[in-house]
């Protein structure tokens, strides 16, 4: 197997070397924990990406070309090589939200946030993307607002839900 | 090897047993269209081009990947598997940049062919909106809007070099390749070998291109254009031209020169043999005087590159000889401007090359002096034929000629530069004649000569046994270097060439189509076409050449000698890509 090019990520970026070390210490030094491993980095990094030095470094500790570590974290949606807001509103585009007319949902969200799916706020406080479905059809139209899922959506639930986002991001 | 039998439309054939199914078929003559396969290289089933019925199968199958099995029955043209594979086609279509007309692989295109082949008629559909060419670096483009994904490039580069720069990101309608992070081939770890452009079926990848360069310093009345030519462009050209792969076009080359303007043809041959006296008295050096041994050729820029990128570590043990090209371009706006009162601000300095690398290399700041640029601009085998069809040129009915005086003067040594462990033969060549006081007879050292990775021999000659070894391909240069670290490297000399078959099979040289590959060993043909000038030349060691005599006599004095280094010799440095 190729050996990965050394990078000067471990001098110059200290702490993020050290997070990267932690996360795949926790699951381990094997190539098919790579997906596991990006995600936590990713989940514990600012702007909560996955960085191009956070990918050198993942190369380094892993032993992992960075062209194949490059290939991994670009493929899957779940990882994202851009930063992104304080924020993340994931709006499911399964089959359930769309005929539950998650465009209702999509038109409030970009009038609310000012911008338009798929983009950042110039903030960065809030990034609206589309997201596979994740399950919850039961209460669709669905969201997820970092991680946690929002049913049952309508324009009344969404301002509030953006007001007190914006909220706690002031008090930050 | 035990056998299978099965059965290919009808017909009962017996295969070896680790046959694929697209083997069996091309062995009788079914030639299975492929776009992604590459023999030895890539085998993955990505374009679908190949499929096949299996008798029993409910789906179609890739028949590249698909191993053979006893009793197996296949069938390649029934209208279900024509229809499939035209479908195929509409859908690599519908992500290609449909105009051909003003691309470079217009009529020499993998897809084109394939097309042709097919049968494609109808509407078909279209791409919207291209994504940019990547031409940032000085020597290798990308252009996103005619990449079928065939994924050749990738295979090339990390298994046959043992690189890998380039990545398949993201997916669906947006998947692209390209170097990691984005970067451009200079910012990546790249060696600008070209050996991905080689197996390209269509133009994705193609040399950064400094024809139009060429073009205007050759129209400008106040400049002097000399062009110098390397010795692997004879062996190839005439492929540009259909005539057949190996043959020679020495003389024809030259006149193409003369008609396209340039004031003076010279031949890169002429440094070659400068540069072995250069080299070969650093060797001597370092072997008396218990320099850094090995010491490696430094005349393959994709080989330094390598190097500083990879294994900076071992920089030390590079000669620190310029390559042929850089010591001609030199000794061309010193000398050469002394001897006919030329103003070396006014001299534009071409060289062509089977390169894609000596782009870069003739761009680097330690390769320019007080008069600018060493080179000012490197054309590739293919671009000259560009140049030569674009003046019309009947190439083929041109009238042979020779290259001008003095720096177009060169021996054997010097043309089997172009092939792999032909540098190393020419160093032998003199370094035994001078160890040994005498003017050794015999000198074809076949020890040195052939396609298999790693070679080595040992001379006994002057009563010292000189050990040399040599490698073509970034892969088996890395052999060697992990014997130097691991201390079992006990050789005086080493060869490496980036490119696998050396500089024949460079980054720069006309496409060979997969079919051709298989078919002919390009390489091995092409090399011989070199070695036979060799033979057939009365001269054949750089030190005989009486024009690098006269080189030393009248300007730099003796090998080694101060001006020489300011001149003829450079310095490397470690290269941090990340």
């Amino acid at each position: 197997m190729l050996k990965p090019l050394k990078s000067n990520t471990e001098e110059k970026y200290p702490k993020l070397y050290n997070k990267v070390l932690d996360a795949v210490g926790k699951v381990g030094n094997r190539r098919d924990n790579l997906i596991a491993i990006l995600l936590d980095v990713q989940s514990v990094s600012p702007g909560n990406y996955i960085s191009k030095e956070a990918m050198l470094a993942v190369s380094e500790i892993m032993g992992i070309p960075a062209q194949e570590v490059y290939e991994v974290a670009t493929f899957y949606h779940a990882i994202s090589t851009k930063p992104r807001g304080r924020f993340l509103i994931q709006l499911c585009r399964g089959t359930s939200c769309t005929v539950n007319n998650s465009v209702n949902v999509k038109d409030s969200l970009e009038a609310e946030l000012g911008i338009k799916i798929g983009s950042t706020t110039s903030d960065g406080i809030f990034t609206f993307e589309y997201t596979p479905c994740f399950g919850a059809c039961d209460v669709s139209p669905a969201m997820r607002l970092n991680g946690r899922i929002m049913g049952n959506l309508t324009q009344e639930k969404i301002r509030h839900i953006i007001c007190k986002c914006r909220e706690a991001a002031e008090n930050e | 090897m035990e056998k299978a039998s099965i059965r290919i439309d009808g017909i009962r054939i017996e295969v070896p047993k680790d046959s694929t199914v697209l083997q069996a078929a091309r062995s009788i003559g079914i030639n299975i269209p492929t776009l992604c396969y590459l023999e030895g290289v890539n085998k993955t089933g990505a374009c679908r081009m190949c499929l096949v019925e299996i008798e029993g199968e409910r789906g179609l199958q890739t028949s590249c990947t698909l191993p053979v099995k006893e009793g197996m029955s296949v069938i390649t043209r029934s209208r279900r598997i024509r229809e499939a594979r035209k479908e195929n086609m509409r859908l690599i279509l519908a992500n290609h940049n449909s105009d051909c007309l003003s691309c470079s692989k217009n009529t020499n295109c993998e897809l084109q062919s394939l097309c042709e082949d097919l049968g494609m008629s109808g509407e078909l559909m279209r791409m919207q909106g291209h994504r940019p060419v990547d031409d940032r670096s000085p020597s290798i483009v990308r252009d996103p809007s005619k990449c079928i994904l065939c994924g050749r490039c990738i295979a090339v580069c990390k298994n046959v070099q043992g690189i890998g720069v380039l990545s398949m990101a993201e997916r669906g309608q947006d998947t692209e390749i390209l170097p990691a992070f984005g970067n451009s081939f200079e910012e990546a770890p790249c060696i600008f070998c070209g050996q991905c452009i080689n197996v390209c079926p269509t133009a994705a990848l193609t040399e950064k291109s400094e024809i139009d360069k060429v073009w205007e310093a050759l129209e400008n009345d106040d400049l002097h254009v000399v062009v110098q030519v390397a010795p692997a462009v004879r062996a190839a050209l005439g492929e540009e031209f259909g005539m057949p792969i190996g043959t020679s076009v020495k003389g024809l080359m030259y006149t193409s020169l003369r008609m396209l303007g340039f004031d003076k043809v010279f031949d890169t041959n002429f440094a070659a043999d400068l540069t072995i006296l250069e080299e070969g008295t650093e060797l001597l050096d370092r072997i008396k005087s218990g320099g850094k041994l090995p010491m490696i050729t430094s005349c393959s820029p994709g080989w330094i590159r390598y190097i500083e990128i990879y294994h900076p570590d071992l920089l030390e043990h590079v000669s620190s000889c310029k390559s042929p090209q850089q010591m001609m371009g030199s000794v061309l706006k010193t000398y050469y401007a002394q001897l006919n009162g030329l103003d070396p601000r006014k001299i534009f300095s071409v060289s062509v090359m089977p390169c894609t690398a000596k782009k870069y290399e003739a761009s680097k700041e330690e390769m320019a002096g007080g008069h600018g640029r060493d080179v000012d601009a490197v054309l590739t085998t293919r671009e000259l034929a560009r140049m030569i069809k674009e003046a019309s040129l009947d190439f083929a009915a041109l009238e042979p000629s020779a290259t001008d005086e003095i720096f177009g003067d060169y021996t054997g040594a010097a043309v089997i530069f172009g092939a792999t462990g032909g540098v190393m033969e020419a160093a032998i060549r003199t370094v035994a004649d001078i160890l040994e006081g005498a003017e050794i007879e015999e000198i074809d050292y076949e020890a040195v000569r052939g396609l298999e990775g790693v070679k080595e021999a040992s001379v006994d000659v002057g009563g010292l046994t000189v050990k040399v070894a040599v490698a073509h391909g970034t892969n088996n240069a890395r052999k060697l270097l992990e014997l130097i670290r691991e201390g079992k490297a006990d050789y005086h000399f080493i060869e490496v060439m980036a490119c696998p078959g050396g500089c024949v099979n460079g980054g720069g040289q006309p496409y060979i189509s997969p079919f051709d590959k298989e078919k002919f060993n390009v390489n091995q043909l092409r090399a011989e076409a070199l070695y036979k000038e060799d033979a057939e030349l009365m001269l054949r060691k750089s030190h005989q050449n009486p024009s690098v005599q006269k080189l030393y006599r009248d300007f730099l004095g003796k090998p080694g000698s101060h001006k020489a280094h300011a001149l003829l010799h450079t310095s490397y440095r470690k290269r941090n890509q990340f």
